[in-house]
C-alpha cells in the first residue's frame, strides 16, 4: 500500500486548517540540515506498526505553534513548541489513518525531540516547504509489532 | 445562564485553543476548568459542578474511554454531557465512545465553527441563533 497520497492529504489538511499554513510539497530533503523539531506518533495497523515522524525546522514549528495558539512566535516558548508540534503529530496519525480507510488501525501517544532529522532507511518520506524554503519532512517506516502498546 | 465547562486533553496548547474558541464563540463561560487526562478529570468533578465536558479519546493515564466509563458509573456524573474532541477516526471505537455515554464528537483538525455547532445542539440553544460576536469567516 502506497502511504504517500493519504499523508499529503493529511499534512495539507492539518496545517491548513489548524496552523493556517500552506506548504508546497518537495522531491527531497536539501543536504545538511540541522535542528529539527520533532515529533513521533506510533500507528497500529494489521500490517504492523507504522512509525510516523513530522519533523520541522524550528522557525516553522514556532511560527505553526504561534498560529495555533494565536499569538505572535516571539512570545511561544520552547515547551509551547514541543506540546504544540506533538499535537500536530497526533492529529497527522489520525489524519492519514482517516485518508488511508485503514479503519482497524490504533494511534499511540506522540513523544517529542529535537533531532538532526535522520531518515529512517527503506522509509518513506515526504519533505515539504513554507514560502520556498524547506520547512520539514514527514517520514514512516512500517514495522513488525513488538510488545505492547495502549 | 453561563455554563462551567471541563477541557480534558494531554495537550496543554489544545486545551488553551479549545478555551478561546469557546470565549470567541460567545458562549456565557463560568468556570474553565482544565485537566490533562482522564483521571485529574475525576478528581477535578470530585469538587466542582460542570454542565460541559469537552474530551480528547487518546491521552495518558486514563483515556477518553476511562473518563466516559467512569462518568457512567457514578450517579451524580452520568449525566454530564461529554463531546469528545479527537483524532480518532475508527468507527469503531468512535460507536464505542457514543455507547458509553458520549453525546458527540468532533475530529481534529477541526474549524472553530464546528465546534460551536456541536455545542448548540447539545446544550440545546436554538438553531439558528446567532451568536455575538461570531464571525463564521475567522477560525480563532
Amino acid at each position: 500500500m502506497s502511504y504517500q497520497a493519504p499523508m499529503r492529504k493529511a499534512i495539507s489538511e492539518i496545517l491548513e486548517t489548524m496552523f493556517f499554513l500552506s506548504v508546497d510539497f518537495e522531491d527531497r530533503v536539501p543536504e545538511g540540515r540541522l535542528g529539527l523539531c520533532e515529533a513521533r506518533i506510533p500507528v497500529r495497523l494489521e500490517s504492523g506498526e507504522l512509525s510516523i515522524a513530522m519533523s520541522m525546522v524550528e522557525d516553522f514549528a514556532r511560527l505553526a505553534a504561534a498560529n495555533f495558539l494565536g499569538v505572535d512566535d516571539d512570545r511561544v516558548d520552547d515547551g509551547e513548541v514541543a506540546d504544540v508540534v506533538r499535537e500536530m503529530a497526533n492529529m497527522l496519525g489520525g489524519g492519514f489513518i482517516e485518508n488511508s480507510g485503514d479503519s482497524p488501525a490504533r494511534l499511540g501517544i506522540p513523544t517529542f525531540s529535537r533531532t538532526h532529522g535522520e531518515m529512517e532507511p527503506d522509509g518513506g518520506e515526504i519533505p515539504f516547504a513554507f514560502m520556498g524554503d524547506f520547512a520539514g519532512v514527514v517520514s514512516w517506516k512500517l514495522m513488525p509489532i513488538s510488545g505492547s502498546q495502549t | 445562564m453561563p455554563y462551567n465547562v471541563m477541557i480534558v486533553d494531554d495537550s496543554r496548547s489544545m486545551r488553551q485553543v479549545i478555551r478561546k474558541i469557546l470565549g470567541a464563540s460567545g458562549f456565557k463561560v463560568g468556570d474553565c476548568l482544565e485537566a490533562g487526562n482522564g483521571r485529574e478529570a475525576l478528581d477535578l468533578l470530585e469538587s466542582h459542578w460542570v454542565d460541559l465536558i469537552l474530551s480528547d479519546i487518546h491521552m495518558p493515564e486514563m483515556d477518553g474511554f476511562g473518563l466516559l466509563r467512569a462518568l457512567k458509573e457514578n450517579e451524580e456524573w452520568r449525566d454530564t454531557p461529554v463531546v469528545l474532541i479527537t483524532t480518532e477516526s475508527n468507527e469503531d471505537r468512535i460507536q464505542e465512545a457514543l455507547s458509553l455515554g458520549a453525546k458527540g464528537y468532533i475530529r481534529k483538525p477541526f474549524r472553530a465553527e464546528s465546534i460551536r455547532l456541536h455545542l448548540n445542539q447539545i446544550l440545546g440553544i436554538e438553531e439558528g441563533y446567532e451568536l455575538p460576536g461570531t464571525d463564521e469567516e475567522s477560525d480563532f
